[in-house]
C-alpha cells in the first residue's frame, strides 16, 4: 500500500506529525505558564549527534532514554537557555505564542500542499475526464 | 504514476512483442483475470488499511487526526486507480474479443 | 493520547487561570473583612489572603513511559492561605480595635492583588488563543481530500 509514495509525500506526512506534536507541545507550555518550576519543552529535528545518542539496547525490552518513538527524526527537549522568573518557571509567553502562530500556516501549508499532490495524481489517474 | 500502475498491475505488459512469441487466447483470458484480481486484492487491502484507521479513530485511540484523512484518500485513490485500469483492461479485453471473431 | 490533547491540555490551563481569578476576586472583595473566622479563643481573626498552588499534570511514571512527552496541562493541587502576618491598622474607633488601638487588617494587598489579576487574565487570553488554534488546525486536517 504504502509504494508509491514519492520522498515528497513522506516529507509532508512526517512535517504533519511534527507540527502536530508541536502544537502539542506548546499548548502545554503555555498551560503551565504559572506553575513554578516547570521548564518549557520544544520540539527539533533530530541531528546526527542526537540519534547517536539514543539507548544501544541489547534486549527490546531494556528501556528507551526517551519515551518517544527512535525511528521519528524529532523529538521533543525542555528550552535551557532562557531566564528563570522568580518561582522557577522559564516560559516566554511571547515566544510561545508567535511560535504557535507560526506553526499554524506551517501545519496549513502543509495540508494545501499535500492537497495539490492528491489533486494532481487524481487528475492523472482520471485521464483528464 | 508508474509507480501507481505497478502497484496495483504487478504483471508487465510493457514487455515488446516480438513476432514469434504469441498468446493463446485461454492464457490472456488467465492474464486478464489475474490482473484483475490483483486490482481487486490491493484495494481491499488499502481499504482495510484505512477501515481500522478510521475505527481507532471513531474509538478515540488516534493522535493525529491528519493520519486517519491521509489513509482515507490514498484508499480512495487505490480505489479509483483500480477502477479506471478495470474499466480500460475490461475494454482491452472487449476489443481483443471482437477482433478475433 | 487522543486527537484532542492539546485542546484538553489548553482546556486545563483555563481552567486553573479561573479558579486563580477566583481566589483573587475573593480577596480583592474581602481585603477590609475583620471578622471572617473563629479562631481556637473564640475570637473573631482577620480574613487571610487566600492563593492557589498549581502543579504540571501527567508526572506519573506511567504516562511518562507512553510517550506523553509534551505534557498533559497544569492542574490546581490546592488553596492555600498566606502565612504573612496581618497589618496592624491604628485606629482605636474601629469596633475591632485591641487594647492599644490597633485593628488586626486582613494581609491583603489590593494593588499586588490587582497585578495578579491581569496576569491571570493574560494567561487565560492565551490558553484561548491556543485552543483556538488547535481548532482550526484540525478543521484544515478535515479538508484533506476535498
Amino acid at each position: 500500500m504504502m509504494e508509491w509514495y514519492d520522498s515528497a509525500f513522506q516529507t509532508l506526512e512526517g512535517a504533519l506529525n511534527f507540527a502536530t506534536l508541536k502544537n502539542r507541545t506548546i499548548a502545554n507550555n503555555i498551560a503551565n505558564v504559572d506553575t513554578p518550576d516547570f521548564k518549557a519543552k520544544g520540539v527539533r529535528f533530530k541531528n546526527v549527534l542526537h540519534q547517536t545518542l539514543e539507548a544501544k539496547r541489547t534486549h527490546p525490552r531494556h528501556i528507551e532514554f526517551s519515551s518517544e518513538d527512535p525511528s521519528q527524526k524529532y523529538q521533543t527537549y525542555t528550552k535551557q537557555h532562557t531566564t528563570y522568573n522568580h518561582n522557577g518557571n522559564n516560559v516566554d509567553i511571547d515566544k510561545e505564542m508567535s511560535e504557535l502562530a507560526k506553526n499554524q500556516i506551517y501545519y496549513q501549508g502543509l495540508v494545501d500542499r499535500i492537497n495539490g499532490k492528491f489533486n494532481n495524481l487524481e487528475t492523472v489517474i482520471r485521464g483528464g475526464k | 504514476m508508474n509507480r501507481i500502475l505497478h502497484h496495483v498491475m504487478p504483471n508487465d505488459f510493457s514487455q515488446p512483442t516480438n513476432g514469434q512469441s504469441t498468446v493463446s487466447p485461454a492464457k490472456a483470458q488467465d492474464g486478464f483475470a489475474k490482473t484483475l484480481k490483483a486490482a481487486i486484492d490491493k484495494l481491499n487491502t488499502a481499504e482495510k488499511v484505512s477501515d481500522r484507521k478510521t475505527e481507532a479513530f471513531a474509538n478515540g485511540q488516534i493522535d493525529d487526526l491528519h493520519d486517519v484523512m491521509i489513509t482515507a484518500q490514498k484508499a480512495k485513490m487505490t480505489l479509483e486507480t483500480s477502477v479506471q485500469i478495470q474499466q480500460k483492461v475490461i475494454d482491452a479485453y472487449n476489443e481483443m474479443m471482437r477482433m478475433q471473431l | 493520547m487522543s486527537v484532542f490533547d492539546a485542546m484538553n491540555t489548553s482546556a486545563s490551563g483555563l481552567t486553573a487561570q479561573r479558579l486563580r481569578m477566583d481566589v483573587i476576586s475573593s480577596n480583592i472583595a474581602n481585603a477590609q473583612t475583620t471578622r471572617a473566622n473563629l479562631d481556637e479563643n473564640g475570637e473573631f481573626e482577620p480574613y487571610r489572603r487566600k492563593m492557589v498552588t498549581v502543579e504540571p499534570k501527567a508526572n506519573d511514571f506511567r504516562s511518562f513511559l507512553h510517550k506523553a512527552a509534551h505534557g498533559k496541562g497544569v492542574r490546581v493541587t490546592q488553596i492555600v492561605e498566606d502565612d504573612e502576618p496581618f497589618k496592624l491598622v491604628y485606629n482605636p474607633n474601629h469596633p475591632d480595635a485591641d487594647e492599644t488601638g490597633y485593628v488586626q487588617m486582613p494581609n491583603v494587598d489590593p494593588l499586588k492583588e490587582m497585578v495578579d489579576l491581569m496576569s491571570a487574565t493574560r494567561s487565560y487570553e492565551a490558553n484561548v488563543t491556543t485552543i483556538n488554534a488547535s481548532k482550526n488546525m484540525l478543521m484544515k486536517a478535515l479538508e484533506i481530500g476535498r
